[in-house]
């Protein structure tokens, strides 16, 4: 999280926070106010019921008294009685509270208070008045109804009905009109205090609005124009870099196919000179030889790399045999054990018949970057190549091989390295000063092809690479739907070029070769590989030439570069099949320094019948004529 | 019969102050008891006087309104009050029911003049009526117009429905009940002028005293309130009730200074506008005893004298000091025989100081 989100985050709290709180406390003293508001009202209510009950009381007092007075049953008048007594009681009672004798009800003072001085005060309190009223009628309902005392207390009787219908009920009603407009006043004030705690709950809201989310907002609206401004200029340096990345790739096919040009002359002559079995440099140019097919390879794995980062690496899916495969990567493995003196172990266990569908270049070329590492990081010991075919899932075959060695091993650390594209250079570089994109092109390779590679590695014992790759089976043991050699006569792949032991025309039998070639040492290669083949060579600068030659003669076989001045190989080729000349049906071979799978194709719909990558090898060329010139007749018919 | 003994004893506590009566029990029994019953408004005076006596009486006041008070010191019984303040005269009536109950001889001491006032709390708006104003508020029916004297019920709430430049503020009188002298002396003084400035009803005055009486009923539908006869509590509920026009005497107002007056006819009352007549709503108070009782306790005839004093009734004295307001004939006592009404002559029983002790030229 960069320093800028956390910043964001933590203003995002603390404003958060800020705001919860203010509004936590607004909320809670406005719920404080109203509940204190209601308390208040409720025991307000009290004292309002009660003062107005003193009135009712009081009435009740004098009605009672005039009912003991009027009633002639001394049942009636016990009942009377004792109702005057509990009257007065309450009556007592609830002027305890209003006129704030009771020591229990103090919390009501601020209700009684307006009724204080009228209680209390003037010339003959109120207070006195009650409770005078109240001892007359207390005396009154002491007082047999029946005995000679009650017509004694006659006047007392009136007294109490007179006071109980003025003073008693008019200066209660009084009381009651004052504690009225005391609720009505603090009513209003109540109303205030709503609209208060209302306006403060809006100004709140305002402050939270305005002080804390309104600076938030700009906050944020910096944020983002900043996470803006970052992103474009990230985009632009992306798109930079895609830029230069394409540069790069431009640069890398350009690179490979000058690279290839020379290192062609070199191989093929190497090739060349080693036929002419000089013993006095035969060592010298194995020398050569091995290290160009060393830079070829780094060439490829360099290109092969960059297309995986591109994502424009496509394997082909063909019939192949897995035996004839590993067979070769196990010789290839057996000779560079040799080569430094290694023990070489190897078991493959694999059906000779079994044909499976996928890119067996590539698997070749998995392989070989594994079993290449085994040698090179191995001083001494062995070499070892298990595989074997397990074909637990129906119509499936997964391959696993093993390659181990006794070599210095990876450490730990380098292991992740080592096997990511970006950084094997580096971890490469750390171990012997190569350039060891290899395994991590084998790995994305096999990965590519729904496999897997695991690495298993001591450091100072040895390292273990473990391969896994699956492949749908065409054709199982001793099946025969489709012949192996017919699948391989379709793609120019690794496995057609040695499908078969290489066939040596040389002095059986001769053909007409033309070699189409801008490059003077290609085209000196081409021809010093081809004459020893029996061939009858003539050659072509450029696709104009080329058209012209073949339209003047007949040629067995024409072997025609893709990339030339004035008129380019597939051009030439087009032409010279849609013409008449005498050449117009032979066999076209595309010579080009690299070459996808896509690319094939397009090429054989111009009219090529194969394909040979540079640099060119004798072995490559010989395959190629034993396969497109082993009967011209038969060839022919084909074509035609 | 110890029950009628208590019973008895506890008889002086009717009428009483609860404050004596409570105290009753420690009054020596040497002390003799006087019962003061009658006007809320004489009430002050009355207990003021009860100061001046000697200190082996002990003077127990009652508010018991007017009537009541002059109908307890004749009550038939024997059971009443020893003398009874009053904030108007006796009626010929209730002189005739002493008569009938066997007081031929009434005492009546003039104590001075007392202004009947209007007043509302200080924290409102102060505003000035007429006597027609007041009419118009009060009275439950009133004439449909000025010059058409077909009553309908009186639906003013507010002032303003009174008179247009009244202020928009309820109706709502508190002020005394029936059998208040002073209740009686606000129709009679303010309602009958004010019903005299209608001018349909001032024409029908003569010729028809009872429709005009009837006029002056007082409205019953809450913008009238019976406020006891407790002039104290009155005054003081204006305070709280301020929309609230209190009616009480004018010694109270003296008393509260957060209260204020309200004009009557563009007049505030004042010691000086009720003295000279300027205040339309000034009556005398007056004392009440039967020569009965003045002859039966000295004692009584001694707490007379207290109003007829100057210590009690000169311009600084005390009862003039509690807002009593001076007059030519305060101090006078009148001898009345209850079966004519008439002033009695050489009466026997006049103390010679409640003749001769006030010789002010007051005019009445």
């Amino acid at each position: 999280m960069s320093r800028a989100s956390q910043h964001l985050q933590r203003v995002f709290a603390r404003r958060y926070m800020t705001a919860f709180v203010l509004l936590a406390c607004v909320a809670t003293a406005t719920f404080v106010i109203s509940f204190r508001l209601t308390s208040i009202e409720k025991e307000r209510a009290h004292v309002l019921i009660l003062a107005t009950e003193q009135r009712a009381l009081s009435q009740r007092i004098a009605f009672l008294v005039k009912g003991m007075d009027e009633t002639r049953d001394p049942v009636r008048a016990e009942e009377l009685r004792i109702e005057l007594d509990a009257t007065i009681g309450r009556m007592r009672q609830a002027h305890r509270v209003l006129s704030g004798e009771s020591k229990d009800d103090q919390h009501l003072a601020r209700f009684t208070k307006p009724l204080q001085e009228i209680y209390h005060g003037g010339h003959i309190p109120f207070a006195s008045r009650t409770t005078q009223f109240l001892e007359n009628a207390r005396i009154i309902a002491a007082t047999n109804r029946f005995s000679s005392e009650w017509d004694l207390a006659e006047p007392l009787r009136e007294e109490i009905v007179r006071s109980a219908t003025n003073s008693m009920m008019q200066t209660h009603g009084l009381m009651v009109m004052i504690l009225e407009a005391e609720a009505r006043r603090d009513n209003t004030l109540s109303k205030w205090v709503d609209l208060t705690s209302w306006l403060s709950i809006l100004a709140m809201l305002m402050v939270v609005t305005f002080v804390i989310f309104r600076p938030m907002r700009r906050e944020i609206v910096s944020a983002v124009v900043k996470v803006e401004g970052e992103k474009s200029r990230a985009d632009s340096a992306e798109a930079k870099a895609i830029a230069a990345n394409k540069a790069r790739g431009a640069f890398f096919q350009s690179a490979s196919h000058e690279l290839r040009t020379p290192l062609n002359a070199i191989l093929g002559m190497s090739d060349v000179i080693r036929e002419k079995e000089i013993d006095e440099i035969e060592q010298e140019v194995e020398q050569i030889s091995a290290a160009g097919d060393h830079l070829l390879a780094l060439l490829n794995n360099i290109l092969d790399a960059h297309k995986l980062s591109q994502g424009q690496l496509k394997t082909e899916d063909k019939p192949f045999s897995l035996d004839r495969t590993m067979g070769r990567v196990s010789a290839l493995a057996q000779s560079l054990a040799e080569e430094k003196h290694l023990q070489y172990e190897s078991e493959v266990d694999i059906p000779t018949d079994l044909i499976v569908d996928g890119d067996s270049a590539r698997l070749e070329q998995i392989l070989v970057n594994i079993v290449d590492n085994a040698a090179k990081f191995t001083e001494q010991g062995t070499v070892s190549l298990v595989a074997h075919v397990d074909k637990n899932n129906p119509g499936r075959a997964g391959l696993h091989v093993a390659v181990s060695d006794t070599g210095i091993g990876i450490p730990p650390e380098q292991l992740d390295q080592i096997l990511n594209r970006d950084t094997a250079d580096q971890a490469a570089l750390a171990r012997n000063g190569g350039l060891g994109i290899g395994l991590s092109v084998a790995k994305e390779l096999a990965e590519l092809m729904g496999g897997s590679i695991d690495i298993q590695s001591t450091v100072g014992k040895g390292t273990r690479i473990l391969i896994a790759i699956p492949f749908a089976i065409k054709v199982a043991e001793s099946g025969n739907s489709i012949a192996v050699e017919s699948a391989q006569s379709e793609t120019p792949s690794a496995e057609a070029e040695s499908a078969s032991p290489p066939v040596f025309f040389g002095g059986k039998r001769s053909f007409k070769a033309l070699v189409v070639d801008d490059n003077m040492a290609n085209r000196m290669v081409a021809e010093a590989l081809l004459k020893p083949l029996g061939a009858e060579t003539e050659t072509a600068v450029d696709g104009r030439q080329a058209v012209a030659k073949a339209e003047a003669e007949l040629f067995d076989i024409i072997f025609m570069d893709i990339s030339m001045p004035v008129m380019d190989g597939i051009e030439a080729t087009i032409e010279i099949r849609a013409g008449t000349g005498a050449s117009r049906k032979t066999p076209i071979i595309a010579l080009t320094a690299h070459v996808d799978v896509d690319e094939f194709e397009t090429l054989r719909g111009h009219g090529f019948q194969d394909i040979i990558t540079k640099p060119v090898r004798k072995d490559t060329l010989s395959r190629a004529l034993h396969r497109w010139l082993p009967d011209s007749e038969e060839w022919s018919e084909e074509v035609a | 019969m110890k029950r009628i003994g208590l019973l008895i004893g506890l008889m002086p506590l009717l009428l009483s102050d609860p404050v004596a009566a409570e105290t009753g029990a420690r009054v020596e029994r040497a002390k003799e008891v006087l019962r003061i019953a009658g006007s809320s408004t004489v009430a002050p005076f009355a207990l003021a006087a009860g100061g001046l006596v000697a200190s082996t009486t002990e003077v127990i006041v009652s508010e018991t309104g007017t009537g009541a008070g002059i109908d307890t010191i004749c009550a038939a019984d024997g059971i009443s009050a020893d003398a009874t303040g009053a904030s108007r005269p006796i009626h010929a009536d209730e002189l005739e029911r002493c008569a009938k109950n066997g007081f031929d001889k009434i005492y009546e001491v003039t104590l001075g003049l007392d202004g009947i006032v209007l007043a509302q709390s200080k924290s409102v708006k102060p505003i000035a009526l007429t006597a027609k104003d007041v009419y118009l508020a009060v009275a439950k029916n009133v004439p449909r117009a000025d010059n058409e004297c077909v009553m309908v019920t009186n639906r003013r709430q507010k002032w303003s429905d009174v008179r247009s430049d009244l202020p928009n503020r309820s109706i709502l009188f508190i002020g005394p009940p029936h059998g208040s002298g002073t209740r009686e002396m606000f129709r009679k003084l303010i309602m009958e002028e004010g019903a005299r400035q209608v001018s349909c009803l001032a024409s029908i005055e003569k010729r028809s005293p009872t429709f005009f009486r009837a006029a002056q009923e007082f409205r019953s539908d809450g913008h009238w309130v019976d406020g006891g006869e407790d002039d104290h509590a009155v005054a003081h509920s204006l305070h709280y009730i301020r929309q609230a026009i209190g009616i009480f005497g004018y010694s109270h107002l003296k008393r509260d200074p957060s209260i204020s007056a309200i004009s009557i006819d563009g007049v505030e009352p004042s010691a000086e506008t009720v003295t000279h007549g300027d205040y339309r709503a000034a009556r005398k108070l007056y004392v009440y005893a039967t020569a009965q009782a003045v002859s039966e306790k000295p004692s009584l005839e001694n707490y007379l004298r207290r109003f007829t004093s100057q210590e009690s009734i000169a311009p600084n004295g005390i009862l003039t000091e509690m807002g009593l307001i001076p007059v030519s004939s305060a101090g006078q006592v009148r001898l009345l025989d209850a079966q004519t009404g008439e002033t009695v002559d050489g009466t026997i029983d006049r103390p010679d100081d409640l003749a001769s002790s006030h010789s002010d030229n007051h005019t009445q």
